[in-house]
């Protein structure tokens, strides 16, 4: 173990050899857990090779033009944390395995006039179309409820607005699940449209 | 010189020891970290003020080839390939999931990144805000991020106004033409007895996609069935945002 009260000046030189060598020994295998050990023969010296953070019991301080990030327990795990300068507000930077920014994306898709997902969406299987102007997006994972945020944009080659929305002559719970999100697009004359050319549908939930 | 770490050996003469000993601290203190801010991650052993004694500068992340483990009670943050470059990750205790917390120069909101935001009125002009610079005066900056130009191009009919589109150009261009959009607006209505208005922003009517969405510019257009004399006061606000996947 470092002991960092070595050599005393009674010491005997043959107890401070092994002290010092201890050290030595100890500063280089302790430093080197986070990172580039110092008998390391690359320029990366001194660098970290990534950083373990300690759960801590209490939120440590912060002086002026400092910030700190640290590790808390929050519902019997450790998250990460944030804290300003000047023991500023702490700040919680993740949640149950996600970065945390308060809202965050849970579907996204980009589709055509047939369905067909464009690029690659963001939990979602298959975007089907079981009439004109409808379209209905199913979810890869269920969503925790469905109290869930959702955009709606399409547009088509008429001239005419593209009324884009949540499906309206159904109860909420029908048209807005956990599973799925029923969506249709019309004309300013409420009809369905034929001639959708592309369109998005983001959902967001709070974390 | 290498840092020793199996420096003094008990047969070694002090003379030797002592320069072993002073090349390792050489070593620890350099490699440790300096004053300037290039060298070394920590703030250096010698500083002089000993709030900042102990503390990091900076964090340089060295790629690492996989997820390092983690204990309970414990977190760890560190870099990873993804795509050609290292990218910034969490992992949760007991060597649980891995969070990525950057893509692509930017900050992965769980699955996507904004690449562009802008707000603007109906001439293309980009909205502003005031904030306090660092001597507290008073800036003005726009309020959007990656795009460097809103155009609007109005048709006309005699003086006037019966269509309008504005094509919003992405400073850096997306990496395809896949990608998500939000085009919400503020528009200004009157209303009579008997006609009905509709007015609403949207990603601008064409037949084919890629007229409207293209990896350089995203087009949206103020649709209204009463555009004509109320204009410029119909959209009075328009806010455009894309995101992509991480």
């Amino acid at each position: 173990m470092f002991d960092p009260n070595i050599p005393q000046p009674r010491d005997l030189l043959s107890n401070s050899q092994g002290d010092l060598l201890t050290n030595f020994q100890q500063l280089n295998t302790q430093f080197g857990v986070n990172h580039v050990p110092f008998d390391d023969a690359s320029a990366d010296k001194g660098k970290h090779k990534f950083v373990t953070i300690v759960e801590q019991s209490n939120d440590p301080e912060t002086n002026v033009d400092e910030q700190i990030i640290y590790s808390k327990d929050d519902g019997g795990q450790p998250e990460l944390f944030a804290r300003p300068q000047n023991n500023g507000t702490p700040y919680r930077m993740t949640k149950d395995g996600a970065f945390f920014t308060g809202i965050t994306p849970a579907v996204a898709v980009n589709f055509d006039g047939a369905g067909a997902i464009r690029g690659t969406a963001l939990n979602v299987t298959s975007v089907t179309n079981p009439s004109v102007g409808r379209y209905v997006i199913n979810f890869t994972n269920p969503l925790p409820d469905n109290n869930y945020y959702w955009h709606v944009s399409g547009f088509d080659n008429s001239g005419n607005p593209v009324i884009s929305q949540v499906r309206n002559n159904g109860t909420y719970g029908t048209v807005v699940q956990t599973g799925l999100l029923d969506v249709t697009f019309k004309n300013q004359n409420n009809t369905l449209i034929t001639g959708l050319v592309g369109a998005v549908v983001i959902c967001w939930r709070v974390q | 010189m290498v840092y020793k770490p199996n420096i003094p050996q008990s047969n070694d003469f002090i003379s030797q020891s002592q320069q072993d000993m002073i090349a390792n601290f050489g070593d620890v203190h350099k490699f440790y970290g300096l004053p300037s801010l290039n060298d070394g991650d920590h703030v250096p052993f010698t500083e002089g003020d000993d709030d900042l004694k102990g503390k990091h500068k900076k964090l340089t992340l060295i790629e690492q080839g996989a997820a390092p483990a983690t204990g309970a009670n414990e977190m760890a943050v560190y870099t990873k390939d993804v795509g050609g470059s290292p990218e910034i990750f969490v992992r949760e205790e007991s060597s649980g999931d891995e969070i990525q917390m950057t893509g692509g120069g930017l900050i992965n909101m769980n699955g996507l990144v904004l690449r562009a935001h802008v707000i603007f009125d109906v001439e293309g002009n980009i909205i502003e805000r005031e904030i306090l610079d660092e001597n507290d005066e008073i800036q003005r900056v726009p309020i959007s991020h990656n795009v460097s130009d809103v155009t609007a191009t109005k048709t006309m009919v005699g003086s006037v106004v019966t269509d309008i589109k504005w094509k919003v150009t992405f400073e850096t261009a997306m990496p395809d033409a896949n990608y998500f959009w939000n085009v919400t607006s503020f528009n200004f209505s009157t209303f009579s007895g008997s006609i009905t208005f509709i007015r609403q922003v949207q990603p601008a009517n064409n037949a084919a996609y890629g007229d409207t969405v293209k990896t350089t510019d995203f087009t949206v257009q103020g649709i209204t069935n009463t555009l004509g004399n109320d204009y410029p006061r119909t959209f009075e606000r328009i806010l455009v945002s894309i995101y992509t996947l991480v």
